[in-house]
């Protein structure tokens, strides 16, 4: 990781004079700079579950002990035949900060762990909560393995993940609360009625929600100050708010109620965080691209990581040229995500189709794309995975 | 005034609806007129979250809406009440808290006029059984986000059949890592890609 800056020039150096086999690394590096040799391919690993890899673990072994997640990242690259694989650790949204604030989580063999209780309840709550002076306990556990991992596959990338000041607030109120603690805020500062405003305060407490977000935008300053003082680079890291987004929370929500505490954290860290905003379609991108701030990366705009499915669970097919065209004009690499659960039950042929349709389209136009593949559901054959890509090898030479 | 209270409730308005309703049966407004236009709100809310102009701040303070009017309502209500389109029981399988779905569906067919028992997250096989044999819904509607947590919507499919409980109640699901294959693997009736489907769905079931 140390010498990524070596490795993106060695990249580009190899794929502009064609010198050699580009590593995946390299091949993802250049895909965004430019057109690589091929589509690069990635596998978020943390969704396979883990007696799926390998018999002898589950899901609670990977959140108590470190060796299983280094175990089961290794099983992961000695498998799978792909340029990139995500977060490799398996511990669910344990390792973002929350269970170590006081987010009860459930853990269980079966089953990634997940929040049952959550510490603030009421207002006096947040004030309870204190920012933590050294990574302690999950974040600490995910900071160590990322680092452990890294050393020992280099030729991985595992960028740094951590949730903004919206995912955070969910995790440590809980998500039935938060939209309405949002709302009754809302309401509140956009009236100029003083009788109106005394109305609001007799329904629920106005000042909740900025308290909450106060609280976790400084959290999420100090998550990543740990990750750097933990010995983990902010190149490439990302910000993830994915909860903020449609259906959950509409786009004006998000610029005036949201994006101000995102933008804080962005500030904060010399804006070298990528901020993951997801959004439903092409159109709905091409809006944001328009309204948001100048300055601010919003990588996971340049997917289709939520826009709606057929009900094979693939992307509408229809939304793959504009897509493309606007990753084009903006001159940055799109990451068309394959749901792992069309890989459960489609067929090979059916498989093949979707591959070489989604190649060709970015071939003849000359879209930088990944293919990934996500959510591999229990009852995947995961021998589709290594197909997929190989398929990938065959109809993505640019 | 029932317009009022259907911006009332289509709009969130949880500060003004118990004066609104109160108001309005005081002027010698029918109860049943009163309440058509809370429902009328909401179906108004759905319409709108289904164009993707409203989220889900506004559907849960349209509903929260929805239930401070009917505290002042109910009691003038007598033997009226909603769900005369059908009964759903609906519920997240064992392990998944994730209801945000379910709460989307369940807001949506309320305001279709449908009856909804929600039973909430994290149910058991044995839960679903017992829950479909005490209230004898129409429809259950199961959702699962997690992809470790759906292969739970069979078990129950499985335990309906073998207690001979799918005469009378079909079966629809829905969540992400669902499909419409996964869906005819275990036997369910219907797969819904998302909340709006999924009432299409449980209308085309019931046959409406």
């Amino acid at each position: 990781m140390a010498n990524l800056f070596v490795t993106i020039l060695k990249a580009v150096v190899k794929g502009k004079l064609h010198i050699g086999e580009l590593t995946g690394l390299e091949r993802f590096m250049l895909a965004q700079f430019g057109l690589p040799d091929r589509i690069p391919t990635m596998l978020a690993a943390t969704n396979i579950e883990p007696y799926m890899l390998d018999p002898k673990y589950n899901w609670k072994m990977t959140v108590e002990s470190a060796e299983a997640n280094i175990a089961l990242a290794d099983r992961v690259c000695e498998r799978f035949d792909c340029d990139m694989i995500s977060v490799p650790i398996w511990q669910g949204t344990m390792g973002m900060g929350a269970a170590d604030l006081g987010t009860e989580y459930k853990i269980s063999e079966e089953r990634v762990p997940y929040p049952v209780g959550y510490p603030i309840k009421c207002k006096e709550d947040i004030q309870k909560i204190k920012l933590p002076e050294e990574a302690t306990g999950y974040l600490k556990m995910y900071f160590d393995l990322t680092k452990e991992i890294q050393r020992r596959h280099p030729e991985l990338f595992l960028p740094l993940t951590l949730d903004g000041p919206w995912d955070l607030a969910m995790l440590l109120r809980g998500d039935d609360k938060l939209p309405l603690d949002m709302r009754i805020h809302k309401d509140y500062v956009e009236t100029d009625d003083p009788v109106r405003k005394e109305k609001i305060r007799k329904r629920g407490d106005p000042d909740v929600y900025p308290k909450i977000m106060e609280l976790t935008t400084r959290l999420a300053i100090r998550h990543f100050d740990l990750a750097v003082k933990n010995g983990l680079p902010l190149l490439g890291a990302s910000l993830v708010d994915q909860y903020a987004a449609s259906p959950i929370l509409s786009r004006r929500d998000h610029v005036r109620y949201v994006l101000p505490y995102i933008e804080r954290v962005w500030l904060d860290h010399k804006k070298q965080l990528t901020i993951v905003a997801p959004c439903t379609s092409p159109m709905e991108m091409r809006k944001i691209l328009e309204t948001e701030p100048a300055g601010i990366n919003h990588q996971i705009l340049w997917s289709n990581y939520i826009f709606p499915t057929t009900p094979e669970g693939i992307t509408l097919p229809e939304y793959d040229q504009p897509a493309f065209e606007l990753a084009n004009e903006n001159k940055k690499s799109f990451a068309y995500i394959i749901h792992g659960k069309f890989l459960r039950d489609a067929t090979e042929p059916e498989i093949e189709a979707l591959v070489k349709r989604v190649c060709t389209l970015a071939t003849e136009m000359r879209t930088s794309i990944s293919l990934s593949i996500s959510a591999v559901p229990p009852g995947t054959d995961l021998k589709k995975v290594n197909f997929t890509f190989d398929l990938v090898k065959r109809y993505g030479r640019y | 005034m029932q317009t009022s209270i259907t911006e009332a409730v289509r709009d969130g308005n949880t500060y003004d609806i118990a004066e609104l309703v109160q108001s309005s049966l005081d002027s010698g407004a029918k109860p049943l007129d009163v309440l058509k236009g809370m429902t009328d709100g909401l179906d108004q809310c759905g319409k709108r979250f289904e164009a993707g102009e409203y989220f889900l701040p506004e559907l849960l303070m349209a509903s929260d809406t929805f239930t401070e009017g009917m505290k002042v309502l109910e009691p003038h209500l007598g033997q009226a009440s909603l769900g005369q389109a059908g009964k759903v029981l609906l519920g997240t399988v064992a392990g998944d808290v994730h209801d945000i779905g379910k709460n989307l569906v369940g807001f949506l067919l309320k305001s279709s006029g449908f009856e909804v028992i929600d039973i909430g997250t994290d149910n058991s096989t044995e839960k679903f059984v017992q829950a479909v044999r005490e209230h004898k819904p129409d429809i259950l509607g199961m959702s699962a986000l997690l992809t470790t947590t759906m292969l739970g919507m069979g078990d129950v499919v499985k335990a309906l059949d073998k207690e001979g409980l799918r005469e009378r109640t079909k079966v629809i699901i829905g969540g992400g890592p669902v499909s419409e294959r996964f869906a005819q693997q275990i036997g369910a009736n219907a797969y819904a890609s998302d909340a709006v489907e999924g009432v299409r769905k449980t209308k085309e079931l019931i046959g409406r």
